[in-house]
């Protein structure tokens, strides 16, 4: 057999110099036991407000799960989330990968200057073209087959709108062409489009879009309702003549994925109104039994971390609220809408709102039964675009034809 | 899910760590080994008990098959059975849990027939491409006389399941550690202790800053939700496969660095697995400094008793072949890795035949050639990933073509690479030599660093090493 004496080479390692250990090991048994000491006595807690999400506990303990692999798993899910000091590391790896790693983004958000926080949308998949296809269609059908007026409002995503708060380069999708498209079909198809680049470009300078969250501030849906207005012929609510109630500390949806270093936190406000929501336990096809009543704001949610939740009370099914203007309408939409609605307060007798999350039917009968004049379909366009509830604007309605 | 104990978590770092090295540093010299032994057990039955009766069988036949070789009234042709006996049920263990769907592929391209798949399921058991090799050369080494059999089987299985090399080797052969096995009492000092800490932080660093931080640009290409190979610019698909290069070695680096790091800490000094492989200039060097546990144990246990160089020039070329073959499907069950492998196989052909004459004698191209090579060889090696088929990739490489530019991506991954680049090179490593006259600075930066280090563990879902998927 061939006789070969360097089988492995030395060179890396660095074992056996001349040196006096000590000073390192120490250091380094000091941290690891110190922390791992610290670990068994650190508070445990059971949501952690900075990232918005429950934190892992404890793992139950029961033969099965150990032979399984689930208790350690769990062990580790519990121990990476319950780690001493978890928020300050958490801090430290943002400022870390930013300052000194110089990285524009992180979970799919583009840290943006000025604080500015974006969606990241380089490409659009197959997955996402065909769901466009379907609910842009769906829409259209909708539209050709409505008796009453129905107008379109698309928001832009802030990144059309503030392009120069994006990271250098960042190769973002061309949402301007996808609006372009989107509205010229539904346009076709007979409805009147609210299309707000125009509008929202010449006022960017009024902070139309939260720093640290995807919705539009209550300013941008304030904007987006004025042109509404001017759409309809209705006279807008005045904002500045009302008293507004200002929320700061508002930590959004961008920040809890970043859990940027660097944060500009946002100030949220609302304008107090009179008029109460009811809100609806749907039980099928335009069948539903009311659940709550309350304002259109809901305070108690305004001093949590998910501030923008307060508007309307979150995301209900089927809800209507009452108001002192004229006429009804049936305001089909995603979260954009729940600082949106409430302007329309002043100008409709009864405002509907319908979110396909938990109402999966199709609107017609809904609109026959309750006999509404008009309908608002509401939505951002990332919503739009990959949202799998807005092909229910097509669903046949099983009810029997009136 | 359940999930593997990888060392770049927090349960693994401040739980099973601190206690392993309390309970190994504080129990007497002779219990030194049945300690180990017991905290292996636990470290690879972590994600369940699934795979640990086979692992159990295997150490059980080849601790007996030792005994057996080391007998002195066993005859020459029993001998030699036993050794056969022994590598060919490791060899069926391995080809049936780890290659059976290739095989299956394999023989129903051949013969044409209706083989039914015999799938002992999708996951791979753990650690049985390392475990396997490092049984094969135990008993290899023992049949012909390299290395004593081992007598207890405490120690026998201490070795196998060794938990630093359990996931992610190195595949560290038994004569390397049979002395320290042997010798719990004088294993390992406090200065080997310290160099294990400092490597093992290295290693980390390297992981989880590093590799994590270059992987973040290819997945963010190829990932689901990324922008999608076939969108990318020609120059985007150049920085992402280099992205993936520098992410594969700082990966099994890391891993390979804080197994060296841990076995240190417990008193085994075990040969480093890397050697700056990308400041190689030549493909035959790369392969001296790339993986080096494995190429070595295909030298020692294929290529030198297939006969090696000493049977003319042709037969070593078969040999090549061979073994080229053999590590590029260890990789894994697919045509890509083996295409890989023959793909060295030529390269290392060409330059034993003519080429490493010229190489010696150039100073930058042969760098630039075997980066180039290397970088795209590690495009082969990825494309039964999803999201990166081989022709889109080489299309996207050698055809110029417009699409999602690089420029957002250097700006915010430039630093991340040039950091890689300057640590695949040995100056970091010579600088923080420097260092070990001056104990203040020395000691901040590495306090910094592993804080550093694990705020990254923190911030990161931690991933398992890609090489365990080997």
């Amino acid at each position: 057999m061939e006789e070969k004496k360097t089988v492995y080479r030395r060179t890396a390692s660095p074992a056996g110099r001349p040196e006096r250990p000590g000073a390192l090991l120490v250091l380094f048994c000091a941290m690891l036991f110190g922390f791992a000491l610290l670990n068994l006595f650190w508070p445990k807690r059971q949501v952690s407000e900075l990232e918005n999400r429950r934190l892992a506990g404890a793992p139950a303990f029961s033969a099965a799960n150990l032979s399984n692999g689930r208790w350690t798993a769990g062990l580790g899910s519990y121990m990476q989330d319950q780690v001493p000091g978890r928020d300050a590391l958490l801090w430290l790896e943002s400022a870390a990968r930013a300052v000194g790693l110089q990285q524009a983004g992180e979970g799919g958000i583009l840290l943006g200057r000025d604080g500015w926080m974006f969606t990241e949308q380089f490409a659009v998949s197959d997955t996402v073209t065909g769901q466009l296809e379907r609910n842009l269609a769906a829409v259209e059908q909708f539209t050709a087959q409505q008796a009453v007026p129905v107008t379109f409002l698309l928001a832009p995503s802030a990144a059309v709108i503030y392009p120069e708060m994006l990271p250098a380069g960042a190769p973002m999708i061309d949402e301007g062409a996808m609006l372009d498209d989107i509205f010229a079909h539904v346009q076709a198809a007979g409805a009147s489009v609210l299309d707000l680049r125009g509008e929202f470009t010449a006022n960017k300078a009024d902070y139309l879009y939260y720093k640290t969250d995807h919705h539009w501030t209550t300013q941008g849906a304030y904007l987006a309702y004025r042109q509404f207005c001017a759409l309809r012929g209705l006279a807008p609510f005045d904002a500045d003549a009302a008293q507004r109630v200002e929320v700061p500390g508002f930590y959004g949806t961008h920040y809890s994925a970043t859990r940027r270093w660097n944060v500009q936190p946002d100030t949220l406000w609302y304008y107090p109104l009179p008029y109460q929501e009811t809100v609806y336990e749907v039980t099928g096809e335009a069948q539903f039994t009311p659940k709550s009543t309350g304002p259109l704001v809901a305070e108690e949610k305004l001093a949590g971390r998910d501030k923008y939740g307060a508007f309307l009370g979150g995301n209900n099914g089927y809800t209507t609220i009452e108001g002192s203007g004229e006429g009804s309408i049936l305001v089909v939409k995603d979260s954009y809408a729940n600082c949106f609605v409430p302007f329309l307060t002043e100008n409709y007798k009864k405002i509907g709102v319908v979110d396909f999350r938990g109402y999966s039917y199709g609107p017609d009968s809904l609109i026959r039964q309750e006999g509404y004049d008009e309908v608002l379909i509401l939505y951002n366009f990332q919503t739009f675009i990959a949202d799998t509830g807005v092909v229910n604007f097509a669903r046949p309605s099983t009810l029997p034809a009136a | 899910m359940p999930a593997d104990l990888t060392f770049n978590s927090v349960v693994f770092l401040l739980g099973f760590l601190p206690l392993a090295l309390l309970l190994y540093w504080l129990v007497p010299a002779r219990a030194k080994n049945a300690v180990l032994l017991l905290l292996s057990l636990v470290f690879y039955a972590w994600a369940g008990l699934r795979w640990l009766p086979l692992v159990l069988v295997l150490i059980a036949v080849h601790y007996a098959a030792g005994l057996l070789l080391a007998k002195p009234d066993t005859g020459k042709a029993a001998r030699r059975a036993v050794w056969l006996a022994a590598i060919v049920l490791t060899v069926a263990a391995l080809a049936y849990f780890k290659y059976n769907a290739f095989l299956a592929g394999l023989i129903k391209a051949v013969a044409g027939g209706a083989w039914g798949a015999l799938r002992a399921g999708d996951v791979l058991p753990l650690g049985i491409s390392y475990y396997a090799f490092k049984l094969i050369s135990y008993i290899t080494d023992v049949y012909t006389g390299k290395a004593e059999a081992e007598r207890s089987p405490v120690i026998f299985a201490v070795y196998v399941l060794f938990f630093p090399q359990l996931i992610v080797g190195p595949i560290i052969p038994y004569r390397a550690m049979r002395a320290a096995l042997h010798d719990p009492a004088r294993r390992g000092s406090p200065a080997l202790a310290e160099a294990g800490a400092e490597m093992f932080v290295f290693g980390l660093a390297k992981k989880v800053i590093l590799a994590d931080g270059a992987g973040a640009l290819w997945q963010g290409i190829i990932g689901s939700g990324g922008v999608g190979l076939a969108n990318v610019s020609t120059p985007l698909a150049w920085l992402g496969i280099l992205a993936y290069s520098f992410q594969l070695y700082f990966d099994f680096s890391g891993f390979s660095e804080m197994s060296n790091g841990l076995a240190r800490l417990l008193g085994f000094e075990c040969a480093a697995n890397f050697n700056y492989p990308y400041i190689s200039a030549s493909i035959t060097e790369f392969w001296r400094r790339w993986h080096i546990s494995l190429s070595g144990w295909f030298r020692d246990y294929i290529y030198i008793p297939l006969g090696g160089n000493r049977r003319g020039l042709a037969r070593q070329i078969l040999n090549m072949a061979v073994v080229w073959a053999l590590t590029g499907i260890w990789h894994g069950s697919s045509w890509n890795f083996l295409c890989w492998g023959l793909y060295y196989f030529v390269l290392l052909t060409v330059e034993k035949m003519f080429l490493l004459p010229y190489l010696k004698k150039g100073r930058v191209w042969p760098h630039i050639y075997t980066l180039f090579f290397v970088v795209l060889g590690w495009g082969l090696f990825t494309c039964n990933a999803p999201g990166a088929p081989l022709g889109l990739l080489l299309g996207k490489l050698f055809l110029p073509q417009g699409g999602v530019s690089a420029l957002y991506y250097l700006r915010s991954f430039g630093v991340t690479l040039a950091l890689c680049a300057v640590f695949s090179t040995p100056l970091p490593y010579t600088l923080w030599r420097r260092l070990d006259t001056r104990k203040v600075p020395r000691l901040c930066l590495f306090a910094a660093l592993t804080v550093l280090c694990f705020a990254f563990v923190v911030g990161a879902t931690s991933s398992t090493a890609l090489y365990a998927a080997f």
